[in-house]
């Protein structure tokens, strides 16, 4: 009995009583034909254009979503249960989007020193600091699944559709070329320590110009993705906060551009004990840092313009802070890095402007995660994102 | 098998317990190396053909003849095996559910709408009741964002989440715009995402969906999607020639850049009564201009800084 149904298996009481009959379960053990569904068809209609509602339109006599008159008790709404979930998006993200944007920025400015100026220190420390801030990357982004041991499904399948693929992916070849930029830039460092037949085929081998010109050809588009596509992929969600936000990209790839800047000039003062020089290629540094910090918070307020009622967790609340913070952080960081001060605590202002904008950086990246969670969790903004009123066309 | 990894002399508990997972991590690489890759093992569902939409299956949901049973919330949870979610009490009617969740893929809401609100002057307190469920949308946002490609559509259209791919990203918890798919992330949960399925196995057997199958007033129908279509056109003009002008099709049709709802509706009131979205938004539209704005700023800042860069060489040289 039990043992002719083989796939019944159960130590269970109550098995052996139940042995006899089907298992409802398995239906393709009982031979059962499979049904057609019947339905009856009835007579086709042509679409009456008076009748039919082509779009999902409030129905006669109900008040729009945001219809300012109405009070906010009075607004049509489900007992202001949120009709969207929070993303489960948390500090690894946030921080992920710090770091990485931070070495994306560093190895393009770094690159194009090394191309286009006299490379020297500002490469040197570009190529350190994009590959030390990339490495926490893949731990933070796997310790984020729901199912680590699963992280290499991300590269089971090619859908660059996906924000997430494509950056994977993106993150692949780049890191790729963060890593043969600091083992090219290691070994080169470590070039007075070779003997000359080593020193010869090091330059032949390493500083080949077809190499690095391959490096480059990956390295610098690949770099451009990684530092944009964490901004897409925040607005290709239906979070009241990002959805559809077309500043999102420019805002996270210029902050990538002004960390990477403000980093390597922590570590080119780092090095430089004291000397209060100022060589050009740092004054480039702080110019395009000024320029990356006009550009966010030009994309800042068109961001707040797009988003306008649905931004409110940036404003009040528990990312209030946070957002300020963002905006002190970029505006700080430029004012210290103009104040007129005497010389002698040049260094120190230095190190104080850049370390406000990392921190400015930094704050944004966690101000935007987290706000995207806030606003999930607030009902009325959920309602808002699907507000005709309240979302911008494309 | 166990993998013989060093970690038998260590006394913290908290490294103990990392070589313990690390170990446990490498025996099960080494043992499922094979099937490291899922789609070489896995047999993926042929999905639909395109070109004939008779095979494309889809609920209508008629809340004008929901009396609120919950007996398809009932069949839904049963025939998956959802696990229960625990006795809450919300105080919103007799709704203690909340919402579609992981583990919850049917839900019936209850509005209660007194006599004082309404706003035509006609005083007659009513319910909506209104069973909600993943609306296999015709393009998915969920389907669209999800980067393992664990989510398809499956051979009869419906939007389908393969549990032995999906790596648990939650890329498409934020990306559906009805809040439908969830995680299980509790701690003895598999940690994937998981929505209606919309009866997918009891479909391979012929079967109708469970929740349709259990429904006592016809209130969720199955079928082919051009036939419900035609049905639920039908309906809604019966409605109105019966007066009950209020009535209307939610998601039939495509709304703005959203394309139509294989599971769809017919509604009495505003969406948001439903906790419904007016108008869901569609964000996979227009990603391209978006990557594209990015990438020219970041361009632009690195040319600024090379052309800088250029000048600091010519000026050394110079001087
Ligand atoms: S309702 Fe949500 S979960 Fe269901 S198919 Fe549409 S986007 Fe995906
Ligand atoms: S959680 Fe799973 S199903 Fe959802 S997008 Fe990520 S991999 Fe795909």
């Amino acid at each position: 009995m039990a043992e002719d149904r083989k796939d019944f298996q159960s130590d269970a009481p109550w098995a052996s009583a139940m042995s006899h009959r089907p298992d409802p379960n398995r239906v393709g053990s009982l031979q059962m034909p499979a049904q057609k569904i019947v339905f009856d068809r009835p007579p086709a209609i042509p679409p009456n254009p008076a009748v039919s509602t082509a779009a999902i339109v409030p129905a006669k006599g109900n008040a729009k979503a945001s219809d300012p008159d109405l009070p906010r008790e009075k607004e049509p709404a489900y007992y202001d249960v949120p009709m969207l979930k929070k993303p489960l998006w948390k500090w690894e993200i946030a921080t992920y989007f710090f770091l990485g944007g931070m070495s994306t920025g560093a190895h393009l400015l770094g690159r194009a020193a090394a191309r286009f100026g006299d490379g020297g220190d500002v490469t040197k420390m570009a190529a350190y600091l994009s590959f030390l801030s990339i490495l926490p990357g893949p731990p933070l982004l796997i310790h984020d699944l729901g199912d680590p041991k699963r992280f290499h499904h991300m590269l089971r399948v090619w859908k660059p559709s996906s924000p997430m693929n494509l950056g994977t992916w993106a993150i692949m070849a780049y890191s790729g070329a963060a890593t043969s930029e600091v083992v090219r830039q290691y070994l080169n460092d470590r070039e007075a320590h070779l003997k000359p037949r080593e020193r010869n085929a090091l330059n032949k081998l390493v500083n080949n110009g077809t190499l690095l010109l391959v490096q480059d050809a990956v390295g610098a588009p690949m770099a451009l993705l990684v530092a944009s596509y964490t901004g897409v992929l925040l607005s290709t969600t239906s979070n009241p906060l990002w959805s559809k936000n077309p500043w999102l990209g420019p805002l996270f790839t210029a902050s990538a551009i002004s960390s990477g800047a403000e980093g390597i000039m922590l570590l080119l003062d780092a090095k430089r004990k004291g000397s209060p020089a100022d060589p050009a290629s740092h004054r480039v540094l702080r110019t395009v840092d000024t320029l990356a910090h006009g550009v966010e918070l030009a994309c800042m307020a068109g961001f707040s313009t797009y988003a306008g009622e649905k931004a409110h967790t940036l404003h009040e609340g528990k990312m209030k802070g946070w957002h300020r913070a963002s905006l002190a952080g970029i505006i700080g960081s430029e004012v210290a890095k103009y104040a007129p001060l005497p010389r002698m605590l040049k260094k120190p202002q230095r190190v104080l402007s850049n370390l406000l904008g990392l921190f400015g950086g930094f704050a944004l990246r966690w101000s935007m995660v987290m706000g995207g969670i806030e606003a999930a969790k607030d009902p009325r903004t959920t309602r808002l994102v699907s507000d005709p009123a309240h979302t911008p066309s494309a | 098998m166990t993998l013989p990894l060093p970690i038998v002399g260590e006394t913290n508990p908290k490294l103990r317990a990392a070589g313990a997972y690390l170990q446990h991590a490498a025996t099960e690489a080494v043992t499922n190396f094979p099937n490291a890759f899922p789609p070489q093992r896995t047999e993926v569902p042929q999905p639909m053909d395109a070109n004939d939409r008779k095979q494309i299956m889809g609920f209508f949901t008629d809340t004008t003849l929901c009396i609120g049973c919950k007996a398809c919330e009932v069949a839904c949870k049963q025939w998956n095996q959802l696990p229960a979610d625990g006795n809450n009490f919300t105080g919103h009617s007799y709704d203690n559910t909340g919402h579609v969740s992981a583990t919850t893929w049917r839900h019936v809401a209850f509005k209660e709408k007194m006599a004082e609100e309404t706003q035509d002057g006609v005083s007659t307190s009513r319910w909506l009741m209104m069973s909600d469920v993943c609306k296999h949308c015709e393009s998915a946002p969920c389907q669209h964002a999800c980067p393992t490609g664990a989510i398809i559509y499956n051979q009869f259209g419906d939007v389908y989440v393969q549990n032995d791919i999906c790596n648990g990203c939650g890329y498409c918890v934020v990306a559906c715009p009805f809040g439908v798919i969830g995680r299980a992330d509790t701690p003895h949960d598999d940690g994937h995402a998981h929505k209606c399925t919309l009866c997918m196995d009891r479909q391979e057997d012929g079967l109708t969906p469970a929740c349709a199958k259990s429904c006592p007033t016809a209130s969720i129908q199955f079928g082919p999607i051009d036939d419900l279509r035609a049905a639920a056109r039908q309906r809604e003009k019966d409605l109105h020639g019966r007066g009950n002008d209020k009535a209307y099709l939610y998601g039939c049709d495509s709304v703005g850049d959203y394309g139509p709802l294989n599971a769809f509706f017919v509604l009495e009131d505003h969406p948001n009564e439903y906790n419904l979205p007016v108008n869901p938004p569609q964000p996979f539209k227009g990603q391209t201009k978006r990557y594209l704005a990015g990438l020219a700023v970041g361009a632009a800042l690195t040319a600024v800084g090379a052309l800088l860069f250029g000048d600091t060489k010519r000026g050394g040289r110079r001087g």
